[in-house]
């Protein structure tokens, strides 16, 4: 795993951050050095040479921030067969060639580093597990299995967290993503898999040393490495297909109603941040992302005429008409199975916290968290809307950013108070957790479209 | 149908009879291990059992064949081992081999069977050729039989593996070289598109499998019986994968669904129009014999080509595009396309839909070139809007005309003669002046 640009909006403290990180893979380099196993040279090269390819191939993007590569594998292989400091040559070399020219230099310094760590972790973990320096003695299911077996695995374990942890300090000063956050995101989506795949690692060295093939054995490994590979592929487009098929919804209703993706993108961003705050679990705060972005599929059969005027001008049955969308917007999309758990939370977004709403007149708890999050969403990303069309603009200041915003400073204290004063409309620990995101992210972030982005 | 039935039977007969020959040869060279002798007996039964498991975890999806790789990689992990830990070897020769496999894979063809799974028989009877083949060649040919066996083994590990491998190579061609002669015994197609295009959907995940197998044949003689199980971790890490594959088409093919529907749901067209539409248009597709793959997209392209209609403030009558102003048909076209094109794989299917409304003239006149498939969509679409989904035949003779009014100006004469023939109506023969 190793990061890609995506959007920066980078803390102070990320430099600092890079720097510590460079610092320690030096550190434990020169300890390797020092105290660890010296490797020999021809292995040496095959291997960075494999770790080079390897990060060659990686797959770009398993979630929108992970990119993954079998360059794991080979760093577990490389600590059992080269030693700590092998492997920390290895994590190193890696990564600086590439020839997406997009990566930064310091991005391209954090991976190595990165990597390097990684793989020192993993060798030290080996040899304090007691895992086998001399790998071509070994003979005997019994044997491979406690002298190498075991001690991969615990390298294995140790090298995931290593990865998890350097990874989720960056993310979180990088883009704001809260660390444990993120740190559970990675392990639950991708840690199984991780370990799992370390596997193939194990039979490298077998082939390599008790088995004798030597040398030759890196090609034959190729196959499973690149099988590896596919496999990673299709967990990204899983995603990727999950993402795009939502896209082409909101596609298909901006076509009609050209604000609506504007409003999903910002609805669905203030949405995500939260589920974070409120503690929901990854999968669980996909699925709060995927009904706010679809919130108002529904509109797609509601009359032009109707969507087109202003809420206050509506008679209290063209009101009605518009309001179906919840149910319309639940129906429309009936049939998608990944976003069969989204649906509940777009049918139930109208629904009050003291059961008056509608469709169902659910009450508390027995309305979705996805609905209770998404009604709550709505409601400030229209009273924010509101605000920034509002006497801010009109009064000619600076536009965004300037001091005069109305979005700036302590608005949203505004915001949340505002729908805090409808009493029983909220739940009140969804407003709790948009007060700490907004507090957190602030309310011009929030209401940042991809028009203002340019 | 009856040439697909005659070639699986085929498929069955060839199965049974190397199931048959090989236990009688087996038996007749008195290969079988007796029951003394523990280590060997057993080292077949795992191989057996994990033969038969992996045929029950076969992976099939639409475009590909179905194949078992478990079953595969550990049959030739079959045919090449031959050392084990400790000294001991197994020195039998290829017929014993063959007679496990066969027995395994037909224990686990039956259980799939009487599960009530697919089974293709023509995959089965071509995973076996690649076994029998592969037996052959390294037990019998390259290691001379059974005294052989050890004495042979003293050459370097990594000139082992390419001998294994490029056997291996041998096996999967005759596996391929079966299915495709079987293949076009049931279809009329031509054996070599048939050979390109099975070589094509096998050959990554072959390769895997057959790495796989050489890999266990060469751990054996540290690991034992447990390089079996070990060897097998990736292949089945792939499988859990290829689930995955199948689920990602299974999320778009309910995305177009979902988006088919959309404008029913909406009230832009008559309930019913894009399936209505789909279902005739593939019907052309298939009179006009236009190859599977195009009829994929011919028929995800008659579900969506009426997407665009969501941007209209106010809905067309019906729905009928093809009572709008040129210009608005245009715009709705323009619009479809967009949409489709944001799914990002649908780009096959975009281009069809990018000339649903040219009028067919335009490749008279002007040369341009139009899919035969977009041309297929606006005749479709012509006469199902015409028509409105009614059965009569009034308003099919009705609709009919219209399109007649349009022949050879809007609509391509080859596609309305194909729509005739789909409607079961004699042909108009108008073309004549064409």
């Amino acid at each position: 795993m190793s990061i890609r640009p995506e959007q920066p909006a980078p803390s102070r403290w990320l430099p600092a951050y890079i720097a510590a990180v460079v610092a320690a893979a030096v550190l434990l380099g020169i300890l390797s050095w020092t105290w660890g196993r010296r490797p020999d040279l021809a292995p040496l090269l095959l291997l960075a040479a494999m770790g080079v390819l390897s990060f060659q191939l990686r797959e770009p993007t398993v979630t929108s921030r992970i990119g993954f590569s079998f360059l794991s594998i080979i760093l577990l292989a490389s600590g059992a067969i080269l030693g700590p400091f092998g492997a920390w040559c290895v994590g190193l070399v890696s990564p600086v060639i590439d020839r997406d020219r997009k990566v930064h230099w310091f991005q391209r310094l954090f991976n190595a580093a990165m990597m390097a760590i990684i793989g020192v972790a993993g060798g030290w973990a080996y040899a304090l597990s007691h895992g086998s320096e001399d790998l071509g003695g070994l003979s005997g299911l019994p044997s491979i299995a406690t002298e190498l077996g075991l001690p991969l695995l615990v390298a294995d374990i140790v090298q995931c967290l290593t990865n998890a942890l350097l990874l989720a300090g960056v993310i979180h000063l990088y883009q704001g993503v809260p660390f444990l956050v993120f740190l559970r995101r990675v392990l639950v989506s991708s840690g199984v898999a991780y370990v799992g795949y370390g596997a193939i690692g194990f039979l490298f060295v077998i082939v390599w040393f008790p088995a004798g093939l030597g040398p030759f054995s890196a090609v034959l490994i190729l196959a499973p490495l690149l099988a590896a590979r596919w496999a990673f592929i299709q967990f990204g487009d899983e995603l990727r297909s999950h993402e795009r098929t939502v896209d082409t919804l909101v596609t298909a209703l901006a076509t009609k109603e050209p604000p609506a993706a504007d409003r999903s993108l910002r609805v669905a961003r203030l949405a995500e941040w939260v589920a974070e705050e409120m503690g929901l679990g990854p999968s669980q705060i996909g699925t709060v992302r995927y009904a706010a972005m679809l919130h108002e599929i529904g509109h797609l059969g509601v009359p032009t005429r109707l969507l087109r005027r202003p809420r206050g001008s509506l008679t209290g049955s063209e009101r009605r008409v518009v309001d179906r969308h919840c149910v319309l917007g639940a129906r429309m999309i009936e049939g998608i199975d990944f976003l069969e758990p989204a649906r509940s939370g777009i049918r139930h977004q109208g629904e009050r916290f003291d059961g008056r709403g509608a469709p169902d007149g659910l009450a508390g708890p027995a309305i979705p968290v996805v609905a209770r999050v998404l009604a709550v969403v709505v409601a400030a990303d229209d009273l924010a809307a509101g605000l920034r069309e509002g006497p801010g603009s009109l009064a000619g200041h600076g536009g965004l950013g300037g001091q005069g915003d109305p979005l700036h400073g302590a608005a949203h204290r505004g915001v949340v108070d505002e729908l805090a004063r409808d009493l029983g409309r909220f739940d009140p620990a969804v407003l709790v957790a948009l007060r700490a995101a907004l507090d957190k992210h602030g309310l011009a972030a929030a209401m940042v479209g991809v028009a203002d982005r340019g | 149908m009856r040439r697909t039935i005659r070639a699986e039977s085929v498929a069955v007969a060839v199965a049974a009879v190397t199931a048959l020959v090989s236990v009688f040869a087996a038996y007749q060279a008195g290969d079988f291990p007796g029951w003394g002798s523990d280590a060997e007996l057993t080292l077949l039964l795992v191989f057996g059992v994990t033969i038969a498991v992996g045929e029950w975890f076969q992976i099939s999806a639409p475009g590909l064949r179905s194949s078992a790789p478990l079953a595969t990689a550990s049959a030739f992990g079959l045919c090449f081992t031959v050392e084990l830990p400790d000294g001991g070897y197994i020195a039998s020769g290829a017929a014993v081999v063959i007679a496990v496999t066969s027995v395994a894979t037909a224990i686990g063809v039956g259980a799939r069977l009487l599960a009530r799974h697919a089974v293709s028989f023509i995959d089965v009877s071509g995973r076996l050729a690649a076994v029998v083949v592969a037996a052959l060649l390294y037990r019998n040919v390259h290691l001379r039989g059974t005294g052989a066996a050890v004495l042979a083994n003293d050459r370097p590990e990594w000139q082992k593996a390419v001998t294994m491998l490029a056997i291996a190579a041998v096996g999967l061609l005759a596996d391929v070289a079966l299915t495709s002669t079987l293949r076009a015994l049931a279809a009329r197609g031509g054996l070599r598109r048939i050979v390109v295009e099975e070589l094509v959907s096998s050959v990554t995940l072959s390769l895997a499998v057959a790495v796989t197998g050489v890999l266990i044949a060469l751990a054996a003689p540290t690991l034992g019986i447990a390089a079996l199980p070990l060897f097998l971790v990736p292949l089945v890490l792939t499988l859990f994968a290829f689930r995955r594959y199948v689920s990602i088409r299974a999320t778009y093919l309910q995305s177009i669904r979902t988006l088919s529907r959309l404008t029913d749901a909406a009230g832009y067209t008559p309930a019913g129009h894009s399936e209505r539409v789909a279902a005739l248009a593939l019907s052309i597709g298939r009179e006009l014999a236009l190859p599977e793959r195009e009829l994929l997209d011919l028929e995800y392209a008659a579900l969506l080509h009426d997407i665009g209609q969501v941007a209209l403030v106010e809905p067309i009558p019906g729905g009928a595009t093809v009572l709008a102003a040129p210009a608005d048909q245009r715009r709705i076209e323009a619009d479809t396309v967009a949409i489709v094109r944001e799914t990002g794989v649908l780009e096959g299917v975009a281009r069809i839909l990018e000339h649903q409304t040219t009028p067919y003239r335009r490749v008279r006149e002007l040369g341009e070139e139009i899919p035969l498939t977009s041309r297929i969509i606006k005749v479709a679409n012509a006469y199902e809007d015409l028509n409105r989904g009614a059965r009569g035949s009034r308003s099919r003779d009705a609709a009919l005309e219209r399109i007649y009014l349009g022949l050879g100006y809007e609509y391509d004469p080859r596609v309305v003669d194909a729509l005739l023939r789909v409607l079961d109506v004699a042909p108009h023969h108008t073309d004549s002046g064409t």
